[in-house]
Parts: C-alpha cells; sequence; structure tokens
C-alpha cells in the first residue's frame, strides 16, 4: 500500500511538473484583492462528490489569505466556511502555490422523519472542516487559473432521538449519535480575478 | 492528475461512529423476587406510569418495577404508604380486595385487604406471551430481570448505516392502569389501560389478542378465552357491556352481552396513530397521537357515533397538540394533550367542543375523572384537581417525581 502511494504522489508530482514547463515572468503581485471561483472533485471511500467555492482575500507578495464557502456534497450536503492561505513558491506567473484551508463545515441537510424510521427529531451539528494542497497557478495579471489538488476533511455530529416501542407514557426517546469523519482527496480548477485594491 | 486521484482515493476510508444507549439486564432468582411482592417501605416516585383509583387508595404503576400505593383520604394531602415490588409491572386493575397486576408474561394476583401489608395469592402464567423479552435476553423460568444497567456504547458503522438500529428496544414495554367501570367493588383505570375489569371478568389486551378471566373468585382468576383482535393493540376501555379497544390502525367495539365470549361488534379504521378511547352511550372518543412509534402523524381528537352498532362514523375531528389519555365525566371531557398540558371541554354538543379551561406547564399523559376529582399523571408528578365547580378547576395536590 505505501508503495503504490509513493507511486501515485510522484505520478502527481511530475504530471504537475510537466504542466508547469513554461514560466512566464510577471511582476509580484502586492495588496491585490482577489476572487476565485472553484469547481472541484472530491473523491474518498465514498466514492465521488462535487464542490464549489468561492475564496475572496488579499494577495500580499507571495502570501494570499482570504475568506472562503461554498458547497460540499460528499456523502452529505454541506457548507464549509474557512480561512485560506496560499504560499506561492516563486514570484512568476505561473508558479507553483502551497494551499491550507481550514474552518467550519456546516451541515445543510436535513433526514426525513418517516414511519419508517421512528425518528422525533434529527439534528446535525458543524464540524472541523481543512483542506491542505499542492497547486499551479498560471495566467496574465488580472486572471489566472489555479489547479490544486489535495487531502481534505470535513466532521459532522448527528443526534437522532427515535422513539422505540412504548405506550406506557411517559416515553424517553431513544438518543443515538453519529459521528461523521470524512477524509477525501480533492482536485479544484478555480479562476481568480484580481483587482488592485 | 485525475487518474491519481481516483488511484489514491481507495488509500483512504471514512470514518464513521454510533453512540448509543445499551440496557444489561439484571437477574434475580424467581421464587426471590415472587417473596419480595408484598408491600415494601414507600419510596419516592420516579417513572409514573398507569393510575387506578380504588376506594381511598391510589395504585400508581412505577414503569417495570412495581405499583405505588398511595393513601388518597384527604386528596389534598395524599400519602405514599408502601411500595410493592413488581419487576416488569406496567399495569393494573383492582377487585375487592384483589390487585391484579402483569409480571412480564405473568399475571400476578396481590392481596391487599390491607394495602400496607398486600402478599402474592397466585401467579397466572404466560398470560401476556409478548412480554417475553428478546434481544438476546432470554433469562430460563428461574429468572426474572429486575433492573437494567445503562452503558453507552460506541461502534465503527459502515455509511448509511444509520437508520435502523434500534436501542433501548430492551425495554419492551406494554399494558398499564386499567378500564372504567360500574361495580362498586372494582376500581376506576385510565384510557391507556390495558386491563379492564367488568363485573367478574378481567380483559386484558396484548399486542394482538383479547385475554379473558374469569374473576368470580377474585383470588383465583381463570383464564378463559384467548381472542384475537388484530395487530398493535393498545388500549382497553370498558363502558356498560362494551369494551372499546384502541389499536394503531383503529377501534374494536366488542360486546359482552356473554361476557366470557366477547364478541366483535364494529370497527372504525383510522390513519395509523397510537388511539386511546373513552366512550358514553352515544359517542367515543379517541385521540390520535402521531411523532412516536405509533407512526403516523396525525395528533387529533376524534369522535365516532357509537349509536347504531355495528354502523359507526366519524362525527368530527378537532386537532390537538400530541394527545395521550382522556376521560370524561358528564358533560366534562378531559384531554391530555402531551406537552400542551390538559384540556377541559364541555362536550355537551360534540359538534361544537367548547374549550372550558387549559392547564399549561406541564407534560400530561393519563387521567382519571371521579367524584370530582381529576387524577393527572404527568412527567413532572401525580397531579389531583377538584372539578366539582368546573368553573373553578383548581389544583388540590402534587406528588412530584423524584428523578
Amino acid at each position: 500500500m505505501k508503495k503504490r502511494v509513493i507511486i501515485n504522489i510522484s505520478i502527481l508530482i511530475l504530471g504537475v511538473g510537466l504542466y508547469a514547463q513554461e514560466p512566464v515572468k510577471r511582476p509580484v503581485r502586492k495588496n491585490n484583492f482577489s476572487t476565485q471561483v472553484i469547481a472541484g472533485l472530491l473523491e474518498g471511500g465514498e466514492g465521488s462528490a462535487l464542490q464549489l467555492q468561492t475564496i475572496n482575500g488579499w494577495h500580499y507578495e507571495k502570501w494570499f489569505a482570504g475568506l472562503g464557502t461554498g458547497l460540499d456534497y460528499y456523502m452529505f450536503r454541506s457548507v464549509p466556511l474557512f480561512i485560506s492561505v496560499n504560499r506561492y513558491l516563486d514570484p512568476g506567473s505561473n508558479r507553483f502555490l502551497i494551499q491550507a484551508d481550514v474552518g467550519m463545515n456546516i451541515p445543510w441537510i436535513s433526514r426525513e422523519i418517516t414511519r419508517f424510521n421512528n425518528l422525533v427529531s434529527d439534528d446535525f451539528k458543524p464540524g472541523l472542516y481543512w483542506n491542505g494542497g499542492i497547486g499551479f497557478s498560471a495566467g496574465g495579471k488580472k486572471n489566472n487559473l489555479v489547479i490544486t489538488m489535495g487531502y481534505s476533511y470535513k466532521h459532522t455530529k448527528e443526534i437522532q432521538q427515535k422513539q422505540v416501542f412504548c405506550i406506557n407514557p411517559p416515553c424517553p426517546p431513544s438518543v443515538e449519535e453519529y459521528r461523521y469523519y470524512l477524509r477525501r482527496f480533492s482536485l479544484r480548477v478555480g479562476w481568480q480575478f484580481m483587482s488592485r485594491y | 492528475m485525475l487518474v491519481c486521484i481516483f488511484m489514491l482515493s481507495s488509500c483512504i476510508k471514512d470514518k464513521l461512529t454510533k453512540t448509543y444507549t445499551i440496557f444489561e439486564p439484571v437477574y434475580r432468582d424467581k421464587a426471590t423476587v415472587l417473596g419480595e411482592i408484598k408491600s415494601n417501605p414507600a419510596r419516592s416516585i420516579q417513572n409514573p406510569g398507569k393510575i387506578y383509583k380504588y376506594g381511598n387508595f391510589i395504585f400508581l404503576n412505577e414503569v417495570n418495577k412495581g405499583v405505588h400505593v398511595i393513601d388518597n383520604s384527604n386528596p389534598s394531602n395524599p400519602l405514599i404508604k408502601a411500595f410493592i415490588s413488581i419487576p416488569g409491572n406496567v399495569d393494573i386493575a383492582v377487585k375487592g380486595n384483589i390487585l391484579y397486576a402483569d409480571l412480564y408474561t405473568d399475571l400476578v394476583v396481590i392481596n391487599i385487604s390491607d394495602p400496607l401489608q398486600a402478599n402474592l395469592v397466585k401467579l397466572v402464567p404466560s398470560i401476556f406471551p409478548e412480554r417475553q423479552y428478546g434481544n438476546g435476553f432470554n433469562p430460563d423460568t428461574t429468572k426474572v430481570i429486575v433492573d437494567w444497567i445503562q452503558k453507552e456504547v460506541t461502534v465503527r458503522i459502515s455509511a448509511f448505516d444509520n437508520g435502523g438500529l434500534c436501542t433501548n428496544c430492551s425495554v419492551l414495554q406494554s399494558s398499564g392502569g386499567s378500564g372504567a367501570a360500574a361495580s362498586p367493588t372494582i376500581g376506576i383505570g385510565g384510557s391507556m389501560a390495558r386491563f379492564a375489569l367488568v363485573n367478574d371478568y378481567l380483559y386484558a389486551v396484548n399486542r394482538a389478542n383479547l385475554q379473558v378471566l374469569n374473576t368470580n373468585n377474585p383470588a383465583n382468576p381463570v383464564h378463559t378465552a384467548t381472542r384475537f383482535i388484530g395487530w398493535n393493540i393498545e388500549t382497553i376501555y370498558p363502558f356498560k357491556q362494551k369494551l372499546f379497544i384502541g389499536s394503531s390502525t383503529g377501534m374494536f367495539i366488542f360486546n359482552i352481552n356473554n361476557p366470557a365470549l366477547p364478541v366483535n361488534e364494529g370497527a372504525f379504521t383510522h390513519a395509523r396513530a397510537c388511539d386511546p378511547v373513552v366512550a358514553d352511550d352515544n359517542f367515543a372518543y379517541v385521540t390520535l397521537r402521531a411523532g412516536n412509534f405509533c407512526q403516523g402523524t396525525n395528533n387529533q381528537l376524534d369522535i365516532i357515533n357509537v349509536q347504531n352498532l355495528p354502523s359507526v362514523s366519524l362525527v368530527k375531528t378537532y386537532n390537538m397538540t400530541n394527545p395521550f389519555g382522556l376521560a370524561k365525566d358528564g358533560n366534562l371531557l378531559f384531554i391530555c394533550d402531551g406537552k400542551d398540558g390538559l384540556k377541559v371541554y364541555d362536550s355537551g354538543n360534540v359538534l361544537n367542543l367548547q374549550l372550558r379551561k387549559h392547564i399549561k406547564g406541564m407534560e400530561t399523559f393519563d387521567v382519571i375523572a371521579a367524584n370530582s376529582i381529576l387524577l393527572l399523571v404527568a412527567k413532572d408528578g401525580l397531579y389531583q384537581y377538584s372539578y366539582s365547580n368546573p368553573d373553578n378547576i383548581h389544583l388540590l395536590s402534587k406528588i412530584t417525581v423524584n428523578r
């Protein structure tokens, strides 16, 4: 298994490297406001899912920091709300970057209360969201294509109250707590709009 | 990159856990348990179940534990005098000096000529076969489950395996108090009851059947018949020569002109819900409750015309919040509406019930109305109200639950 992971990561790095072979020099960005609109694929043990994000923030030299949100459809729909930090590895227009996001995962889901599941109430609680990855940014002065690949995690707690057979009230509901620790690889493709601030 | 993503995804796994409560049974030797069925020192009420009123005494079920004996000579100051330990008990009925109670699958007969010196007279086995514990707990005939130890358990589960497991199922509860009746030697029960005493017969419903026991000799009840009714039977209410039986899908009316062999005389089908029922000469009053094991989506009071049996017809439906037991005395109709408290209606005109009093601030379950005293079981205690003046229904006393 370890061997397979190493081989896969090598292929990935090689792939990104090949894509990035013709660097175009561009002045270092300073204090640029930027908006990223991102679509991505999440791939994990539960299969594939779509993610959509927007990140808004400022560039300062080799750094970018912003606030992000979006939609994450892996296993269940949720809204991540996070701080995103990018570190660019070289000053050119086409450059590698390291990305880290951390924040909250806010579930946007409701389970149907039916006669078959005996649910009295169902409550999803927010949990941790984080994402880490490497990527490549390519483009001109105002707009860039940003491709990143990484590892993403979201957590949620669900509390179900169920009624079990009981005709002799008071009938306290049975409480079940579910915790979801969801780990996925993420491939994101975004378009970055920048304006001087 | 896409290929890499797909290849790598098999290396990572999601983790899903489920935390739930399990109950481990505590067994005791059956001979010891039967030996302890007597009046023990009074104890506080923790989980009140069904109620039964007999003379100056109130018998209040402590769910799955036994029966509190409450001296109610002064309704303004009821006193808990004793506790009769009966594991698995949820239903009670009293005739003369005899208390009938369920002990899981069995019926126990207890002499209460002096309620403070109660003692076991007889055990009738296997009257309630559905009360046999499942879920892997199958005590042999020499053992009885007397308690449960609660434990939190966390297990890993697969994705979406989060809808079907049934925790707490180990506590299978069924029966409770008893139905109203006219004989002076018979007590009065609430509408949630699964026992009903009529003259010389004790009728008890289980999940599917009506059990008939001859109590001509109260201390020596004899099981005489079992009548299949249908599934998910919940409550029984006697009125004159009729038994009104509530199930999760409807109400059945049995004629007991021949008390040893009740005959099904009519039925009213409704949407799936739990439905205690009370009745008078002309109408049956059925509360439908949703949002629990009873399933369904209806929370309402149905008034059903039962004057021309076997033909029955719905007269009117009134919306409720989450109704449980109900009681009727004269034109006053008392409805336990769960978290919405107690509602008192004037039912003189069934087409236009008039709300006379709405007592909020408690979660109500069952009620007995007799002799101008209302006995009310709520989540937080046993209440007594005077309704001698319907315009001035007021609290007489409360025994608070001590959880």
